[in-house]
């Protein structure tokens, strides 16, 4: 008998869709490890390696962040591994730049990929949910791996509550980048080729000697930028950001708000900074590259877009170390490293991966491109220090990591933390409040965001 | 609905003793039963075809789109960071949202943008279907020109208003120093960065002209004629013939266009941010933060709940209000 198959029928087929589809898309694919509800303060699940199994695996491995212009060194690593052996294949370079969100995504559809190249200072937050296999016993069953062959700010920067959820891959201390052409043209003396030469004042002289013009000929003598950048004048003066715990903030205190109160007279009272509003489309870079800056901060990551534009354009450029302030020179060193999903099914193979891409050959193909690599061999070693252009102060980078580089005051809640922060400093710069007015907000915002953190079992 | 059971026309012809009927096809309908199956069978393979025609666009609907919605309604009152197991906190999120000053921020930045930038995206576009349907040579070039901007991806769109916004040599302080005007820091202005958002906005006038220009091409001649016939001005029958018959396309255009203000979200990511000091930091690109930058998923879909009975409170108002301002010409011929 046949039956009508009217609306109602229909309706009720799809109330059973929906609800199917609700339950599937409820289904969260939660990590593994124990401790997901506050955080890796409970056992955590470590893996110690086994012996690899007979037959042939796939991982998957994936840049995340940037990538773009190193994916030539990337993929020539990928051919290199899957050619050395015969049991593990990488199928290609992913590169999911400035994915973190699908990163996320992934993992909650249980499909990310096996092996990971994240940015520490996203390390903290993912770390905090289980998202990475710790690698203590890896590392500990690999006795080729020595933590002293690795510069101590990047290996430390790999650990979270007392598990190593990374290993080390790259640095990039910052360095003031100069042009000498400009230099040359105003009759300025270059800064100094080492540590401890030059101070604040000295600093401040020289940038004021070197900015000139008006309007959009403007050439300014510095080229600073906001967020972690501001952090260098804040070390260098004694004060800090976070506590060197991490469990507080200390924005407000009276070294901080010195060292901040010089970085925003570099910009409405010295102008030798642009304002925001100054700084065109291409940013700070473009403008250095344009010739519209004698003096930049970076890390050693830029040395890879200033090569090309030499070799387009034939810009001249050089490194100088960070003027000492009254604690000295400490600078930050935002580091790169790898990392396996807990998720990942094949968590020896992917370690197996990590060991290649830390080996020396790999790490010589990434420096060549640009890098400054956390392995000590590879760059106290030629490849890094003699690559062109050749009388660039290479050596200034070791001198940085051995000895004036401070860790960043990443956390889980590192994002919410610098938007409070800029949204505060916009209006210093913009001259509608003061240091001393904004810097006890932040920190007021910043520590009940560390506690809230704290409660969640995220935060130490 | 249903179709009228022809079985119930036969049930009286059955009770009544009447014989059975043989039918066109020669087939005897020798009772009221075989007819009734039969017709229902072909009614139940038309709906079928029906149904399944429409099918994909329900299967994606329900996957894609009310599937996703009913799990962020459940999401509401979670605490769920993406990468770990949801915890159930009620009507927690509700009440942070209640403390939240970026939220309220937010909201305000949002409303200030809808509640100035709808009207006069309204008024520009009403103005320019008005005039491309002078009839003038070349309209249909003119209409195409208005809306190509409309199809220029968010993106480009958002990269190419920072150009013409910039302070140094923006095309907008440009024109200012053209008319003698003093230079602008436009989405550097904390008082000025929102309406160079609504500036931003009117590039995209074009959907709304079209539409608008259909709805005026739909309005009899003979209503003009008979009005021109009577003495009446050009503005008089703008006003007495042109608004009222558009009336039904203003209104659309008035809740489409309010819908889509308070999801503003593509061009503030791109162009400022959430800047200078939070003065672009829109209802939905905050709602994204929360959601992709804070692990803050649950917050992020309580957020968006929230946003959604905002939303339909303003549609159902703008319906309940329009009984006394749009006419449908089915109703006056009534």
């Amino acid at each position: 008998m046949h039956r009508h198959f009217g609306r109602r029928a229909f309706l009720k087929a799809i109330g059973v869709a929906s609800a199917a589809g609700t339950l599937s898309s409820c289904a969260v694919a939660v990590a593994p490890t124990p401790a997901v509800e506050g955080g890796p303060t409970q056992a955590v699940e470590t893996a110690a390696p086994t012996k690899l199994p007979a037959q042939r695996v796939t991982i998957r491995f994936s840049s995340v962040g940037w990538g773009g212009w190193l994916s030539e060194p990337w993929q020539a690593i990928v051919k290199d591994f899957n050619e050395s052996q015969d049991r593990i294949t990488v199928p290609e370079y992913e590169d999911v730049a400035e994915g973190y969100q699908k990163v996320m995504a992934a993992a909650a559809g249980n499909i990310a990929a096996d092996v990971y190249m994240f940015e520490n200072k996203y390390m903290y937050g993912f770390a905090a949910r289980g998202f990475f296999l710790p690698l203590e016993e890896f590392v500990a069953a690999t006795p080729e791996i020595k933590k002293e062959d690795y510069f101590e700010n990047d290996w430390k920067e790999c650990f979270f509550r007392g598990h190593q959820y990374l290993f080390p891959f790259d640095n990039s201390p910052a360095m003031i980048w100069y042009n000498p052409e400009l230099f040359d043209a105003a009759g300025v003396a270059y800064p100094p080729d080492k540590f401890g030469g030059w101070d604040w004042e000295d600093f401040l002289m020289t940038a004021q000697s070197l900015t000139k013009g008006e309007g959009a000929e403007r050439v300014f003598g510095w080229l600073g930028e906001r967020g972690y950048y501001l952090l260098i004048w804040i070390w260098s003066n004694g004060g800090w950001f976070l506590t060197e715990d991490k469990t507080r903030c200390v924005v407000d205190s009276p070294e901080a708000m010195e060292a901040l109160q010089w970085a925003v007279d570099l910009i409405r009272k010295y102008k030798v900074q642009p304002l925001p509003e100054q700084i065109p489309q291409g940013g700070t870079s473009g403008m250095f590259m344009a010739k519209r800056g004698a003096m930049a901060q970076r890390g050693t990551w830029w040395a890879i877009d200033l090569k090309a534009a030499s070799r387009e354009t034939g810009l001249k450029w050089n490194v100088a170390p960070h003027p000492d302030g009254k604690a000295g020179c400490w600078v930050r060193n935002p580091n790169d490293a790898w990392g396996i999903w807990i998720g990942s099914t094949h968590r020896n193979e992917a370690w197996e991966f990590i060991k290649f891409l830390d080996s020396d050959p790999s790490l010589e193909k990434l420096t060549r491109a640009g890098l400054s690599v956390s392995k000590k061999r590879i760059l106290y070693s030629d490849v890094f220090l003699k690559q062109e252009p050749q009388d660039v102060h290479w050596y200034l980078f070791i001198d940085a990591l051995e000895g004036h580089v401070r860790r960043h005051p990443d956390t889980a809640i590192f994002a919410e933390m610098m938007d409070i922060f800029n949204a505060e400093w916009d209006a210093i710069v913009a001259g509608q409040k003061t240091v001393q007015e904004s810097m006890p907000v932040v920190a007021q915002k910043v520590n009940a965001l560390l506690d809230a953190c704290r409660a969640e079992g995220n935060c130490d | 609905m249903q179709a009228p059971s022809p079985a119930g026309l036969r049930s009286s012809e059955a009770a009544s003793g009447l014989p059975s009927r043989t039918l066109n096809s020669g087939r005897t309908a020798s009772t009221p039963q075989r007819h009734r199956h039969h017709y229902r069978g072909l009614l139940w393979h038309e709906n079928l075809d029906g149904w399944l025609f429409i099918a994909p666009w329900v299967a994606g609907f329900v996957i894609f789109t009310l599937g996703p919605m009913l799990a962020s309604a459940v999401m509401a009152f979670m605490q769920w960071d993406i990468l770990t197991r949801p915890k159930l906190v009620g009507l927690g999120n509700f009440a942070t949202l209640a403390r939240d000053p970026l939220f309220s921020k937010s909201l305000g930045n949002t409303a200030f943008y809808t509640f100035i930038g709808v009207p006069l995206y309204l008024v520009l576009s009403l103005l320019a279907a008005v005039l491309l349907n002078t009839g003038v040579r070349g309209m249909s070039i003119y209409r195409t020109l208005f809306f190509l901007p409309s199809l220029t991806p968010a993106v480009a769109n958002a990269l190419l208003w920072v150009w013409i916004f910039n302070p140094d040599f923006g095309l907008a302080n440009a024109l200012l120093w053209w008319l003698g005007l003093p230079p602008q820091k436009w989405l550097f202005d904390v008082n000025l960065a929102k309406p160079s958002f609504i500036i931003m906005g009117i590039w995209h006038i074009g959907s709304q002209m079209v539409i608008f220009l259909a709805g005026l091409q739909g309005i009899p001649e003979t209503l003009y004629e008979a009005a021109a016939i009577d003495g009446a001005t050009a503005w008089r029958r703008f006003w007495a013939i042109t608004l009222p018959m558009l009336s039904p396309t203003i209104f659309f255009n008035l809740v489409i266009g309010i819908i889509g203000s308070f999801q503003v979200f593509t061009t503030a990511y791109i162009a400022t941010g959430g800047g200078p000091q939070n003065a672009t930091l829109f209802y939905v690109l905050y709602l994204y933060r929360n959601a992709f930058d804070y692990f803050r998923m649950g917050y992020a879909s309580a957020l968006a709940w929230v946003l959604f009975a905002i939303v339909l409170v303003f549609t159902l108002a703008q319906f309940w209000i329009a009984r006394t301002w749009v006419f449908y010409e089915a109703e006056l011929v009534a």
